[in-house]
């Protein structure tokens, strides 16, 4: 492909530039570890997911006039676009399997953890959660944000939130019981 | 109605668990900057050529409508399709190449919520 000059960056492309740069700066990390676990640890997935949310942010940034406001609709677009690509890998991997076709084996994890037997069962009890347990328990549980702001995000009622965390607990824990003390604990 | 679900307890323990045993390593912030503007880069140039294709799609469309003799009538892609023999295009087809300019077809439904802006994208290739 023929390399193309630029066009010169308008004031306003300059300033949405800018913007969307503190933006990325602000939230790349967050973005990724979110998208990380909804997809259940492949790190390949969670960048893919993360860039595509990051994306239509970018699109979308004129439309929006504060970083908070911003952030609330880019999470909601980063749990869709999760969903979507976990949905996508699991059809890519039965047709595969169908056809018996090897590889797109889930990609190596970086995961610094003290236990990498306990990362891959959290990852494999997460994936057997429903949808809406799967996100409400990683964005509750996992990222530590309070009921309210969950419910804002994925646009459920609080007690809907609720309800789903507790069957999400309850499957989690039936799940990896035989792993800790803590979980035992917890199941009551 | 208030919700007779009680509020998950708070288990600090246990959220200490799952977030210190299921969390990514670091990210190379470089790295996914620069895989970041190129995705950005591909994804206006995949823009501009979808414009230029729906404007070119536009013209030869005009013409066809001139040449058929229905200007005037209410736009709609099924009146084009069914009314502009010049025209090899059939309504799949149009409503692709629509579809085509965008990533999402959310953004299509979200902007152009019936044919006539669909017809204002085929025809001048713009929101």
């Amino acid at each position: 492909m023929p390399a193309t000059t630029p066009a010169p960056m308008s004031r306003t492309d300059a300033e949405i530039a800018s913007r969307f740069g503190s933006f990325v700066d602000s939230h790349r990390d967050k973005a990724v570890r979110l998208a990380w676990r909804l997809v259940g640890g492949d790190d390949a997935l969670a960048e893919d997911v993360a860039q595509e949310a990051f994306l239509k942010a970018f699109r979308a940034l004129p439309r929006f006039r504060g970083d908070a406001e911003l952030s609330t609709w880019f999470y909601r677009v980063l749990v869709h676009q999760a969903h979507s690509s976990t949905r996508k890998r699991a059809t890519r991997r039965r047709l595969m399997q169908l056809f018996h076709i090897r590889g797109d084996a889930q990609s190596e994890t970086t995961a610094a953890i003290p236990d990498p037997g306990l990362q891959r069962r959290i990852g494999l009890a997460l994936m057997q959660l429903t949808r809406a347990q799967r996100e409400v328990f990683v964005l509750v549980h996992m990222e530590g944000r309070s009921v309210s702001v969950t419910a804002q995000l994925l646009r459920k009622a609080p007690g809907t939130v609720k309800s789903h965390l507790h069957r999400a607990l309850k499957k989690m824990c039936r799940e990896l019981r035989d792993l800790s003390p803590v979980m035992n604990g917890a199941k009551r | 109605m208030k919700s007779n679900t009680p509020a998950p307890k708070p288990d600090k323990q246990l959220d200490g668990l799952f977030r210190e045993n299921f969390a990514p390593g670091p990210i190379d912030p470089d790295r996914f900057d620069t895989r970041l503007g190129a995705r950005i880069a591909r994804s206006r140039r995949r823009r501009r050529t979808g414009a230029v294709g729906a404007m070119v799609l536009g013209a030869g469309l005009l013409i066809g409508i001139g040449s058929s003799g229905w200007l005037g009538k209410q736009p709609t892609i099924q009146t084009i399709v069914a009314e502009s023999d010049s025209i090899s295009i059939d309504t799949d087809t149009a409503f692709v190449l629509a579809l085509d300019t965008f990533d999402e077809p959310d953004e299509l439904t979200t902007y152009l919520p019936d044919e006539y802006r669909v017809l204002d994208l085929l025809l001048f290739g713009t929101l």
